[in-house]
């Protein structure tokens, strides 16, 4: 008898269909792609030898300054590290959770972001620098909340889905979640695509406008999109008048999300920092217009990769989530109990029942967030990731994060070299040009 | 710009955009001429009132306040609005009331495609014609049609009105001169698309 | 769109390098020549060549026969039209080309923010339905299943100048007249054929016409008196040309209308 499993119709793919037969409709969760794509694993640094001095740890200074939006804003986003937290909505998040967040930029002298349900006050509080989102469901939208950004954040669409709107279970939309919505209690929410008052770039430039009148022209206006067709969406967004964008790929988070939009939407974040990066030079915007990159940022190599290939800053959700506690098995969690699944594999944060308190609404496993807790140690990931940042700056002879460059970058593979468009190590060659 | 309690007259807005953009001191303007996109958008508490046509998203987002268009408004009037009233004197167009979540919108004359497309809350009156894919995707909220109805769109349906609604509806119509309307069509949502039919099993409330 | 002078076209020709334009305006010459073709007259200005031509044949033979000039981008052959596009504001236009001196019973314009195809003169619009003559677009939007008309066209025989989507409204109507069909009846079939957003006016021989998508995605606001009707995308547009006020109409969704002479 032969035996072996096949690759197309494999276990995985069995028991989706299995589960289709009975739900009749397309599947959701949360988390993250499982696609194995290209990611910054695939590059690897060249570190000084002899051609280069390399920079010491302690004495020698390494800056993680970033100035977002300096363009049109009187007053730019200053951040202290190109590392800042990324929209997520409260409603996919507990109120614990978005606290924490907002605690934790702060400590570390950077920002966080509001998302697809309108701004928590505490939040607000716990934030020295907020970025307002305005999504097509504007959901508790609130010009007073605008007003008072430190900067405001656009959605057109995000990586994990693009081309859709916001979705949240009904189990999660209750209480003020609901309220704040301005939803029913209990209601399956799917937010619209698209925005309810421009609908293309041209009327963009025109939001754009209204946005900064709003704000009285003080703060950056950033545009964020889901990795696709990026060289046409980016020179859009630039020529609409964005002071910031930011490119979100198709291995970015989600509290939930069909199934088919995570996995077959959007392109990986390395080709899309790529494509942006060339789409502002075309435009002789790079450099003017910030560009930030979001989308499977783990650590600091990431993070660096990700600033030598061309983006100015990067946005973190997932692993944020991870350091407040995101799969990680705590005295008063269960796993395998409460989720169905051991810690490490869990994905179902559109379930509701989190067993540790971030992607929830109940009050019982809410408790098992505390904020202050939650903030320190989202505090100490970004602290290391931004020493990791520092550490790699400084061996490649550098004294500034902002002057890593893609000449510092060597392909591992080929499909990495054509998506990066760096030699592959080894050889001079750039693949796919 | 404006000081509280002023009255302020703007002479040639020639029809540009972003006019009084996020006003929330009480005061009166008065644009003598057409406004453009997003005229009166985010208002919180003054009174607009235009004396021409409004293009796209006439008070957008506004909180409270009141708004009124003597001739007609844009795609997206009202677009959504949160609170107060949003008056137009002539003809609104595409997608009026996108997504309101409170106040209420009064169209003198008809009203296009997609009037009342995901519709939360508050209040559309439509004294003319209203056209295709009415309150299409709406969770709640009323719309009353005076005129003829193109289509329902997906999940809103008709509702018998009750008297004293009708009395409601014809009390704001009369406060902007309006008498000769006296019947109308209420539609809401039908609700039949709240939830997905089916849960997976870690979906299932523990309820 | 102006005067009818019998036999005689107009062609407007664009090349990409300055420098070539001499040598394209006597390869051109002498490829009308070939066809049978008298010049009335010929004048150059930077990278365009206009030349007026007196030509009794089939109008697609000798714009076939003018596209294989190397470097020849055409940007219309009229019997009473002509397409002028070029890098700038409009005021330089009227200075430039003496857009504001031309004498005609109506014409369309366009001002672009490209969104999916090249940023240069020839994928600027309006686009001349080649080699249909006098028919010509102007579009706002994203027509979604233009790479398969693209194709379609093309296994047809027909020829494409750019990578630009708004150019096969041109050709789509151009198809449709040949066939026999009316403008309005044209605008309303294409509100099925094309998929995606699109606001588009078409100015013929004998009229203007505009068709607003499904969606009512892009914007159109109209204004008429007894002596003109202005379309604008947006009414700030129309202000500068009627400062009284008139009744600005925005059109409704899967609307056409035409106006003909």
């Amino acid at each position: 008898m032969v035996t072996g499993s096949s690759q197309i119709w494999a276990p995985w793919v069995m028991d989706d269909i299995h589960s289709k037969a009975e739900l009749g409709r397309y599947r959701i969760r949360g988390f993250s792609s499982f696609q194995n794509v290209t990611h910054f694993d695939d590059l690897t640094f060249l570190s000084t030898g002899l051609t280069r001095f390399p920079l010491e740890g302690y004495k020698e200074r390494c800056n993680t300054r970033t100035v977002i939006g300096g363009l049109n804003a009187e007053q730019p986003l200053v951040l202290e590290t190109p590392i800042y937290i990324s929209g997520m909505s409260y409603g996919a998040l507990s109120a614990n959770a978005k606290i924490a967040l907002g605690k934790a930029a702060t400590m570390i002298g950077s920002a966080s972001c509001t998302g697809d349900g309108g701004m928590l006050q505490g939040e607000r509080d716990a934030s020295d620098k907020l970025v307002y989102q305005v999504l097509p469901s504007r959901y508790g939208f609130n010009p007073h909340h605008l007003a008072g950004a430190q900067a405001v954040e656009i959605v057109v669409g995000q990586g994990a889905k693009p081309g859709t709107g916001g979705m949240l279970m009904g189990i999660k939309v209750q209480g003020d979640v609901a309220e704040m919505r301005d939803l029913p209690q209990g209601i399956d929410q799917r937010s619209p695509a698209r925005h309810p008052d421009w609908l293309g770039p041209d009327d963009l430039a025109v939001k754009i406008e209204q946005i900064r009148e709003a704000t009285d022209w003080r703060v950056p206006v950033h545009v964020k999109l889901g990795a696709c067709r990026v060289d046409d969406d980016v020179k859009l967004a630039a020529k609409a008048g964005a002071d910031a964008i930011v490119i979100d790929s198709m291995v970015a988070g989600t509290g939930a999300s069909a199934e088919v939009l995570i996995e077959h939407s959007g392109i990986p974040t390395v080709p899309a920092i790529v494509m942006a990066r060339e789409a502002l030079r075309e435009l002789g915007l790079y450099g003017k217009v910030s560009l930030i990159a979001s989308g499977g940022i783990r650590h600091g190599a990431d993070a660096a990769k990700a600033l030598a290939l061309g983006a100015d800053a990067v946005a973190i959700g997932l692993g944020a989530l991870i350091a407040l506690n995101c799969n990680k098995e705590i005295p008063e969690s269960n796993f395998p109990e409460e989720i169905g699944v051991e810690a490490g594999l869990c994905h179902h944060c559109h379930t509701g029942k989190c067993p540790v308190g971030i992607a929830t609404q109940d009050p019982l496993l809410t408790q098992r967030l505390d904020p202050d807790e939650g903030a320190e140690r989202v505090a100490n990931y970004i602290n290391s990731m931004t020493m990791e940042m520092t550490l790699l700056t400084r061996s490649l002879g550098k004294s500034d994060v902002h002057s890593l460059e893609p000449e510092d970058l060597a392909a591992l593979t080929l499909e990495a070299s054509a998506m990066a468009r760096i030699p592959l190590v080894g050889t001079n060659k750039v693949f796919g040009e | 710009m404006a000081a509280k309690g002023e009255e302020i007259t703007v002479l040639n807005p020639n029809a540009r955009h972003n006019l009084g953009v996020a006003i929330f001191d009480m005061c009166t303007i008065r644009f003598e001429g057409s406004v453009g996109y997003y005229a009166a958008s985010m208002l919180d508490g003054p009174e607009v009132v235009i004396e021409g046509n409004a293009g796209w998203a006439l008070g957008e987002n506004m909180m409270a306040g009141k708004i009124s268009v003597s001739k007609n408004a844009g795609a997206s009037v009202g677009s959504t609005m949160r609170g107060g009233e949003l008056f137009v004197g002539g003809d609104a167009g595409a997608r009026a009331g996108i997504s309101m979540k409170g106040g209420s919108l009064i169209v003198a004359g008809n009203s296009g495609f997609l009037t009342g497309f995901m519709m939360q809350k508050g209040r559309i009156i439509i004294c003319g014609d209203a056209g295709e894919a009415l309150g299409d995707s709406m969770y709640e909220g009323t719309i009353y049609v005076g005129g003829s109805i193109a289509s329902l769109g997906a999940d809103a349906t008709i509702e018998e009105i009750s008297e004293e609604e009708l009395l409601d509806v014809l009390a704001a119509l009369r406060d902007h001169g309006i008498e000769n309307k006296r019947s109308f069509t209420k539609v809401v949502s039908a609700k039949k698309l709240y939830h997905y039919d089916t849960l997976e099993r870690l979906e299932k409330s523990a309820l | 769109m102006g005067e009818q002078i019998d036999g005689d076209l107009v062609i407007r020709i664009w090349t990409e390098n300055v420098q070539d334009i001499s040598s394209v305006a006597a390869r051109s010459e002498e490829t009308v020549r070939h066809a049978g073709g008298v010049i009335r007259s010929t004048s150059t200005l930077d990278q365009f060549l206009r030349l007026v031509v007196n030509y009794q044949g089939e109008v697609a033979d000798l714009a076939d026969a003018l596209i294989k000039v190397p470097g020849v981008a055409i940007h219309s052959i009229g019997t009473t039209s002509e397409v002028i596009k070029d890098i700038g504001t409009p005021a330089m236009m009227d200075v430039k080309h003496g857009v504001g001196e031309i004498l005609g019973t109506h014409g369309i314009g366009h001002v672009r923010m490209a969104t999916e195809s090249r940023v240069d003169v020839n994928h600027a619009h309006p686009f001349w339905a080649y080699p249909f003559p006098d028919i010509t677009v102007v579009h706002n939007g994203q027509l979604t299943n233009y790479h398969k008309l693209k194709r379609m066209y093309e296994d047809q025989g027909h020829h494409f100048q750019t990578g630009n989507d708004s150019e096969i409204i041109a050709v789509y109507l151009a198809g449709k007249l040949a066939e026999g069909q009316g403008l309005k009846q044209a605008l309303r079939s294409s509100l099925d054929d094309l998929d995606g957003t699109f606001t588009y006016l078409v100015a013929t021989k004998d009229g203007l016409g505009y068709a607003k998508d499904q969606w009512s995605a892009k914007p159109l606001v109209t204004m008429e008196t007894d002596d003109v009707i202005a379309i604008a995308s947006e009414e700030i547009s129309l202000r500068g040309v009627f400062a009284e006020e008139i009744e600005r109409i925005e059109p409704q969704n899967s609307e056409v209308m035409t106006w003909l002479l």
